[in-house]
């Protein structure tokens, strides 16, 4: 327990912990002191002299700054006397020489603390006559922000958040007295990825936001809390939408979550919401099979349901299978996995990273824990690329908790700067650093636990590889674990793919175990809702819960709800079922065709549906393209790395006809099953009914599949309340605006265990070649990037490849040159660049970038590939 | 006595005092040797420090005998601030001095010898109206003191 501390505020008795702000012990008395500079998300400064109060002592009052001073037993504090009256209104008379009255023409309008404040506090006249000075107007500092000097106030708001949290102090005070203003250094824009965070906490509209600028008046906004579904950190943010366009997005408070931060790709990337491009109406294509034409729902639906029962019916429900995008709602998962598991009978359901990847089932025990850490060892996943904003979390780890950061990557990531280790790998020899780890921390621990059980033994090969392993470059790595009292691990999917990647996760989990930290280990996947996506079961060999297929009792309970068990043989992964070992192929928001390779096998299906907000590759070679709505047309929810179940409910009307992903799978539900009733005469009412509507296939044979009935999302959560046991608690109206983490209690898990790992060392590539490494990176161009502002999709590279400059000079090859970068799986041609974090002996080509290039190379596979760098 | 409140790090804490403390001795050595602080020499600067280049040239900017354009051999900055302003000094000493050399405050002479600038405070209140020329500090203007400091500057060329 802190220490209390008893204070009065205005004759209001208040007990705060020591060491509070007065600001925050007023609050607490629901006491508002007016504030400029002061946030509750950074270091007090004092600079705006907003928020003087009377502080009453034993020789009289004397005003101090109630955003800097701490609180102290007995404190007397007077909010409300003529005198702080009367300084309230000279200091905005103050701030306001300067101001200009662009109030009209402002963004902030409307919202503008300045504004409220002036009219709560202020005079209601000027003193003032002079000339206002004047300064730069709205030029840009980013491509995502602009800065009006005049507007500015200097309240250093912008200044503190890029260097207490970013660590990128890019915007600086210049000039002094009255000609002092904000600025960059020329030729050096801000390029932190949460920079738009600044126009949030502007207390003016100094900052202003690009994309949106003058798209609306504050008081217009429909104002939806929502999740953001970019990354699996879940950030909480708000839409704000006007005349059935989304306008903007904010950052909305969860202080177990973002604190109220949001990444600038969350908070840019949102006009593909309202994109001409999407998809409006079902396509089908036409009797000649060349081009798709937009029909009717119940058409492009009965295509589906014919089609895909056709196949069934001839080469086996194993014939069909699904492939989703983890970026889907908890809702959309979970019935996309049912309408497979229940109506098709095949357990042919996958995503990109999804059965590839051996994932802890219960991700991040809690982003909180992160500042409680001590040590954060980081496997293949880099949180500045992959979630800025648990790059935040973690640099703020780093810089004020002093936790070390112990960085496992084949690239030597940003985060790598911070106090601790750096451990390069080979992509795929990350299990035999790990296990060398492993083993001698076992070693060490039963030496010292002399007299209680001894861990297994090292066998002689791995000891002594051990020994030499630890004596040399693992030194470091060794004694950060060693040392370590609150270790949290994090891997990533690049550390995590195929057969080595399951070998490496299984040596981190021993060296998780052998530290006695089983349960601070942590998968966090790419996509938004990969942990739900988990949750939900869309995987080919687990059931919803976390639970194998092969699981009898489970299968049981879950063929009580459905009606029909879902089949015990365990389904084609995503790899299988791209690469064609299906004939009918349903894709709801993936995208297999990005890679020339991917798309000649999708040509060999005789059925392809693809569901997705816009005609990607796939999409382009389907047989009926549905159209989906994005997350913020539709109601839904979503899991986030900490396994907290996040409401995204809808906030503007969806684009054209485009329906939800989880009631485009109702409603083909639905159809399917009528489809397999034997007509009676009563469900045919229609008047003219085209012949496709009155074929009906045969039923099966066995329990028949229960009815559909899912009005809404909300009811679609209700039942996976019954299938999910985590989740049984998780009601739409229970998990309220902040979320509920579902807890691990409810979940059967084996019990963590050292298992042996036989791991080789990966051999570098050959002389003359490099080996391939592929991450992500922010802005790449993934799946919504194309449709974002132009300000969003410019900070996209060109397509590159990258080499460690001592590499570079010794192939004697020059940075800006084409180059063709060829594996055993394909050719690219890239611009080449030299970058010192890359390191000698490898190429870096980001994931998702135009053209796949990474994934044409063969970067997913999760096995090293080694390439050819050529000028073209 | 009241407890000691257990406080956290402040943002001194994140500061490396080193380098902050380097920072001036830095960029005097810089200007020495460049005559001004061109943008170039700030980078090198921030480079040589671990700091960035928009924090150099925070401080830079902030301190007057900071220069970050070419300037002549006398630079006279006139005081503009609060105090000089209110002795009914500061326009009236930039005026008169900017009349007899023949330039506007920013510019400097043709011939490279002065270069008139005002800046904001030099410390000086309780003396005002205060100019600098160079390093030399000038209290108490007067015309009459002005014409003698320009008299030996002109002297001394």
């Amino acid at each position: 327990m802190p220490d209390l501390v008893t204070l009065t505020v205005d004759d209001v008795k208040v007990t705060v912990p020591a060491g509070t702000l007065v600001v925050d012990a007023a609050k607490a008395a629901g006491i508002e002191i007016p504030i400029f500079c002061s946030h509750p998300k950074l270091d007090p400064l004092g600079a705006c002299r907003m928020c003087l109060v009377e502080f009453v002592g034993p020789r009289g009052s004397k005003l101090d700054t109630a955003c800097t001073v701490r609180v102290s037993e007995g404190m007397t504090v007077r909010t409300s006397t003529e005198q702080v009256k009367a300084v309230r209104e000279a200091n905005l008379g103050f701030i306001l020489i300067n101001h200009p009255l662009d109030c009209p023409i402002c963004d902030k309008g409307g919202e503008c603390p300045l504004q409220d404040q002036t009219m709560a506090y202020g005079a209601g006249v000027s003193q003032f006559v002079e000339a206002k000075r004047q300064k730069q107007k709205h030029y840009p500092i980013s491509d995502l922000i602009l800065l009006d000097q005049e507007r500015c106030i200097l309240c250093w708001r912008c200044i503190r958040y890029l260097d207490e949290w970013e660590d990128k102090p890019q915007i600086g005070l210049f000039e002094r007295g009255g000609e002092t203003v904000i600025d960059t250094f020329p030729g050096q824009p801000v390029d932190a990825a949460t920079s738009g965070n600044i126009i949030d906490i502007c207390p003016v509209g100094a900052l202003t936001n690009r994309v949106s600028r003058f798209r609306f008046r504050p008081w217009e906004l429909k104002k939806t809390p929502s999740v953001c579904t970019l990354c699996p950190v879940g950030c909480n943010l708000r839409l704000d939408e006007r005349v059935h366009e989304l306008r903007r997005i904010v950052a909305r408070e969860n202080l177990a979550v973002n604190d109220e931060w949001l990444c600038d790709k969350g908070r840019f990337l949102h006009q593909y919401v309202d994109h001409p491009e999407r998809l409006r109406t079902p396509l089908v294509r036409d009797a000649a099979g060349e081009a798709l034409r937009p029909a009717t729902w119940d058409e492009a639906l009965h295509r589906v349901i014919e089609k895909l029962g056709d196949i069934a019916d001839t080469n086996g429900a194993n014939a069909l299978g699904g492939i989703a995008s983890a970026r889907v709602s908890n809702e959309a998962a979970y019935l996309f996995q049912k309408f497979f598991r229940a109506l098709v009978g095949a357990n042919n359901i996958d995503f990109a990273d999804g059965s590839a990847v051996k994932a802890q089932p219960t991700g991040l025990s809690a982003i909180a824990d992160i500042a409680k850490s001590d040590l954060i060892v980081l496997v293949g996943f880099d949180p500045s690329e992959a979630a800025p904003v648990l790059d935040l979390h973690i640099k703020r780890a780093a810089r004020r908790a002093g936790a070390k950061l112990l960085v496992i990557n084949p690239r030597r990531i940003a985060l790598a700067k911070y106090p601790g280790a750096y451990l390069p790998v080979l992509p795929g020899g990350e299990a035999w650093d790990l296990n060398g780890l492993a083993t001698a921390l076992q070693a060490a621990r039963a030496a010292n636990q002399a007299g209680s059980k001894p861990a297994p033994a090292p066998t002689g090969k791995a000891k002594l590889e051990t020994k030499v392993a630890v004596m040399a470059e693992l030194r470091p790595a060794y004694d950060l674990l060693a040392a370590a009292k609150a270790p949290l691990f994090i891997y990533g999917p690049d550390a995590a793919r195929g057969q080595l990647g399951k070998l490496a996760v299984t040596a981190l989990s021993n060296l998780a175990v052998a530290l006695g930290f089983g349960d601070r280990l942590a998968y966090v996947g790419a996509e938004a809702n990969s942990q739900g996506a988990r949750d939900m079961g869309l995987l080919s060999d687990t059931l919803p819960g976390h639970q194998p297929v092969t699981d009898a009792a489970v299968r049981e309970r879950l063929g009580k709800l459905w009606g029909v068990q879902p089949p015990a043989e365990p389904g084609q992964s995503y790899a299988a079922m791209a690469a064609g070992g299906v004939k009918a192929l349903y894709v709801m928001g993936a995208n297999p065709a990005a890679t020339v390779a991917g798309a000649e096998a999708l040509h060999k299906l005789d059925f392809l549906v693809v569901q997705d907000l816009f005609l990607t590759e796939t999409a382009q070679l389907a047989d009926v393209v549905l159209p989906a709505t994005s997350f913020a047309e539709a109601d839904g929810t979503y899991t986030n790395l900490e396994r907290r179940v996040q409401r995204g409910p809808q906030g503007i009307k969806p684009a054209g006809e485009s329906q939800a992903d989880w009631a485009i799978l109702a409603a083909l539900a639905e159809k399917w099953l009528a489809s397999q009733t034997v007509d009676t005469g009563e469900v045919s009412k229609a008047i003219e009914q085209p012949d496709w509507k009155k074929k009906r296939r045969k039923i099966k044979a066995g329990p028949a599949p229960k009815p559909w009935n899912y009005p809404t999302a909300q009811a679609v959560l209700d039942e996976i309340g019954k299938a999910v046991p985590p989740y049984a608690s998780l009601r739409w109206d229970a998990l309220g605006e902040a979320g509920v983490q579902w807890s691990t209690s409810a979940l059967v898990r084996a019990p963590r265990r050292v298992e042996p790992v036989d791991v080789a060392p990966i051999a570098a590539a050959p002389a003359g070649s490099f080996t391939l490494v592929s991450g992500p990176l922010l802005w790449d161009n993934g799946p919504l990037m194309p449709y974002g502002a132009e300000q969003v999709r410019k900070l996209t590279p060109t397509p590159f490849v990258a080499l460690n400059p001592a590499d570079l000079t010794m192939a004697a090859l020059a940075e800006g040159r084409q180059v063709t970068v060829t594996s055993a799986y394909g050719n690219v041609t890239l611009t080449l660049k030299a970058d010192a974090s890359v390191q000698p002996g490898t190429a870096w080509v980001p994931a998702n970038l135009a053209g796949a290039p990474a994934e044409t190379l063969g970067a997913v596979r999760g096995e090293p590939v080694s390439v050819a760098v050529k000028l073209v | 006595m009241h407890a000691e409140p257990k406080v956290k790090p402040s943002g001194a804490a994140l500061i490396d005092p080193a380098k902050e403390a380097m920072l001036l001795a830095a960029l005097y050595i810089a200007q020495e040797q460049r005559g001004y602080l061109t943008p170039e020499v700030i980078d090198r600067v921030a480079a040589r420090l671990g700091l960035t280049a928009g924090q150099v040239f925070s401080t830079a900017s902030f301190y007057t005998l900071f220069r970050t354009k070419p300037v002549g051999r006398y630079v006279i900055q006139v005081c503009s601030g609060v105090s000089c302003y209110l002795v009914d000094g500061a326009e009236k000493v930039s005026d008169y001095i900017g009349a007899k050399l023949g330039i506007r405050p920013g510019e400097t002479t043709a011939d490279g010898r002065f270069t008139l600038e005002t800046v904001q405070c030099l410390a000086s209140c309780g003396t005002a109206p205060a100019l600098r020329v160079n390093d030399q500090l000038y209290e108490n203007l007067t015309p009459a003191g002005i014409d003698a400091i320009l008299d030996r500057l002109l002297g001394e060329v």
